[in-house]
């Protein structure tokens, strides 16, 4: 891939892409299923999806930590208070990430952060709603969290685009947003799976995917036609990519 | 659930639906109006909270303190569906957030109370999400 070969100079930080599923399901057993056959096609990373952990508390979190003991667990919890007590709970749940806004107040992420290192679990700060979400990522970054989630909310998307008004998606600020921190970025939110394998070409080099999955892209439709198949295929995309500079 | 303000709430922040039960007991004896399943709870548990507090105090307004910051109409929904009475809504949340939770709000009956949490300038924004 062209892509590649832009990547080719090794910066100081690099990091291997990720592939992570957002589990956005509200049963356990279909969760764990969906798991499994992400997990057979190369996913790297498993996210507890908010509707997940809305639906079946820790116990969702907790089932994927049991069944997948060496694979990394976002729980998005999207917290705005309570960040220790939420941290904690996830972590015990078996998380090894969890997600605070940056609409929560300043100690909220304090204490996120802090029970993160304390806890031995990395924090991700998420930017949605936030007024410059540029300015943002940086204040998430200047407070500590160890990754930055640029992300366009489902309601946004939707309310705008009913509106009349153009969709924002987080490809339009991605570059400034990678340019701005130097922690890894993830970009979530309304992007076409195309896009969001193109991400560690923008320098961020967590990709996410959303399940249940939809196989919208021709590029990554198999012969079978079978979702895990394509999952493969995206997988193997993505980690073709090699170490992605970040910083 | 008619709304007969002034209301005592109590927001019940235990990790387990057990102990929320139990406190709720007490508090109702000593005339609480709103019982609050708090975000430890629905984070620990989960939605069931809502409905086992909903059965066990049928004539008591259930607010399920989600502190939503997306899927504010799918949240009101699943509020619903509990047959809880009252849901939050962060006021920090996209405008699109606080209007999708009012539109299901109107197709459901359960009231949208929108949380000030983290915000720079608390009265403008209470003002505008009350507009």
């Amino acid at each position: 891939m062209a892509i590649c070969q832009n990547l080719a100079v090794k910066e100081d930080t690099a990091l291997q892409p990720v592939v992570q599923i957002s589990l956005d399901i509200t049963e356990i057993d279909e969760a764990l299923s969906t798991a499994a056959m992400a997990m057979r096609a190369g996913i790297d990373w498993l996210e507890a999806g908010t509707p997940l952990i809305i639906a079946t508390g820790m116990d969702g979190v907790r089932a994927l930590g049991k069944q997948f003991p060496k694979t990394p667990i976002v729980a998005d919890l999207k917290t705005m208070d309570g960040g220790w007590l939420e941290a904690e709970i996830m972590a015990k749940a078996g998380a090894t990430h969890v997600v605070v806004m940056a609409r929560a107040h300043k100690e909220t992420i304090r204490c996120v952060v802090s029970a993160g290192r304390d806890l031995g679990v990395k924090v991700m700060g998420d930017n949605l709603a936030y007024p410059n979400m540029v300015d943002g990522a940086k204040y998430l970054e200047d407070m500590g969290c160890d990754f930055v989630i640029h992300h366009i909310g489902y309601d946004e998307r939707r309310g705008i685009a009913a509106a009349g008004g153009i969709t924002p998606n987080p490809m339009d600020q991605l570059r400034e947003i990678v340019d701005a921190v130097s922690v890894p970025v993830q970009a979530v939110g309304g992007l076409t799976i195309e896009q969001a394998v193109s991400t560690p070409s923008y320098g961020a080099p967590l990709v996410v995917l959303g399940a249940p999955l939809t196989i919208d892209a021709n590029s990554f439709k198999t012969a079978e036609g079978d979702v895990e198949g394509s999952l493969r295929l995206i997988c193997d995309n993505v980690h073709a990519y090699g170490d992605v500079p970040v910083g | 659930m008619e709304f007969k303000p002034p209301v005592v709430q109590i927001a019940l922040d235990y990790p387990t639906i057990d102990e929320d039960l139990s406190m709720a007991n007490i508090a109702v004896v000593a005339g609480a109006d709103w019982l609050e399943i708090g975000t430890p709870l629905i984070t620990c548990q989960g939605l069931n909270p809502i409905g086992q507090m909903a059965k066990a105090f049928p004539n008591y307004t259930v607010l399920a303190d989600h502190k939503t910051m997306d899927s504010g109409g799918k949240n009101v929904l699943r509020t619903a569906e509990q047959d809880g009475h009252v849901m939050t809504v962060c006021a920090g949340a996209p405008d699109e957030t606080v209007q999708s939770a009012i539109v299901e709000s109107k197709n459901t009956g359960v009231r949208v109370v929108v949380d000030t949490i983290g915000m720079k300038n608390q009265a403008t924004r209470a003002k505008q999400c009350a507009d």
